[in-house]
């Protein structure tokens, strides 16, 4: 008689997966990082950083399973979207230098009610496929620009859009949510990038209090992650 | 009796050995142990005036490791920076604790630099 064996949930064997991932590619970097050290090599510099970001899409992907396949609610505090989103460039800066991309800042601070880790990895993400996307158009004398923004949007929402040379619409997003899996497949046909970043950040942002949807301002494109504004009690 | 500067506890012999290698280059003695025994081992050998962890261990929870450390009268006050591939909201333990077991540092090492590792061990061990 043949005994019924209990195989992991394909969610559960993923995320172990994820974990396992994060050893090889931390020996990965820090070597490359040794040999840069001591041999000051370019390749090593570009080694180092295809490890590091590998490390981060992992990541990435581990700070969505805990919300999404975990049922872990990410507890939600009054976050300042400003600084957040300063740390967050100040991370991603030296891999936009390296693909010639200039990041613009209009980020008014905001209190906002999230998550942190959640909203800085889908910072990350929105900025990683923002960037993919970009790195593939025409540059402008040499440069790609990417805007940051962080306004109010209404009383009780902060918008807080990442914006480049991405062709994006709503039926886009519609379609890349519908194709959630896929990923395969490209978000669009004037896209490099495959939209696992996006779809990370569109999973975070339900989990964090937001929402995902697309942004324009003049000729950039990209997308927006809406926040609720945090209901700070007013002591009379 | 021996002393060295760092006592590497990290159960991956590559990665020790990376780490190793950029102590070494700033002039930082070292020894390596790939166990929570061999840590022992090692020093009961040469006394470390500062320890960095790997939390995550085959067969022995890094902070079990410490506490049982700590039991020992001569390494009651060596600092341990922990890097991990655990974060330090993943461990989950009051910092109170972490401060009393003499932890100065938590750095989790996918996005933990070698220079910043190597930065903090050199100002702790001034």
């Amino acid at each position: 008689m043949v005994e019924s064996v209990n195989h992991p949930a394909p969610d559960q064997l993923l995320k172990s997966l994820a974990k396992e991932l994060k050893n090889p590619l931390t020996l990965i970097a820090r070597q490359a990082e040794l040999e840069a050290m001591q041999s000051d090599e370019k390749a090593f510099d570009s080694i180092r950083q295809a490890a590091e970001h590998s490390l981060k899409l992992v990541d990435s992907y581990l700070v969505m399973a805990q919300s999404e396949y975990g049922q872990v609610q990410l507890p939600l505090e009054n976050i300042g979207v400003g600084s957040l989103i300063y740390d967050v460039v100040q991370e991603i800066n030296p891999y936009a230098k390296q693909h010639k991309i200039l990041i613009e800042s209009d980020v008014q601070e905001h209190l906002v009610m999230t998550h942190s880790l959640g909203l800085r990895t889908a910072l990350w993400c929105l900025f990683k496929f923002v960037f993919d996307s970009s790195a593939a158009s025409e540059k402008d004398h040499g440069h790609s620009r990417v805007l940051i923004r962080a306004k109010k949007h209404g009383k009780e929402q902060v918008n807080v859009s990442i914006m480049g040379n991405v062709n994006i619409s709503a039926s886009d997003l519609t379609l890349a949510r519908k194709m959630q899996g896929k990923s395969h497949l490209a978000l669009s046909v004037h896209s490099q990038t495959s939209g696992v970043q996006m779809a990370i950040a569109d999973i975070l942002a339900s989990s964090i209090g937001g929402g995902l949807g697309v942004a324009k301002s003049g000729q950039l494109r990209g997308l927006s992650l809406s926040l609720p504004k945090s209901q700070q009690l007013q002591l009379v | 009796m021996d002393t060295v500067d760092v006592l590497i506890i990290e159960p991956s012999k590559d990665l020790s050995l990376v780490i190793s290698q950029a102590l070494t280059r700033k002039e930082i003695s070292n020894s390596i142990a790939n166990s929570a025994q061999a840590a022992i081992s090692q020093a009961d050998v040469a006394t470390p005036r500062l320890i960095i962890l790997e939390i995550l261990m085959p067969k022995h929870n890094g902070l079990e490791f410490v506490y049982e450390f700590r039991s020992y009268e001569e390494w009651l006050n060596i600092p341990i920076i922990v890097y991990s591939q655990i974060s330090k909201k993943e461990l989950d333990a009051p910092s109170e604790l972490i401060e009393e077991i003499g932890v100065k540092k938590h750095f989790y090492k996918p996005t933990t630099s070698l220079q910043q590792l190597v930065d903090c061990a050199e100002e702790l061990l001034v």
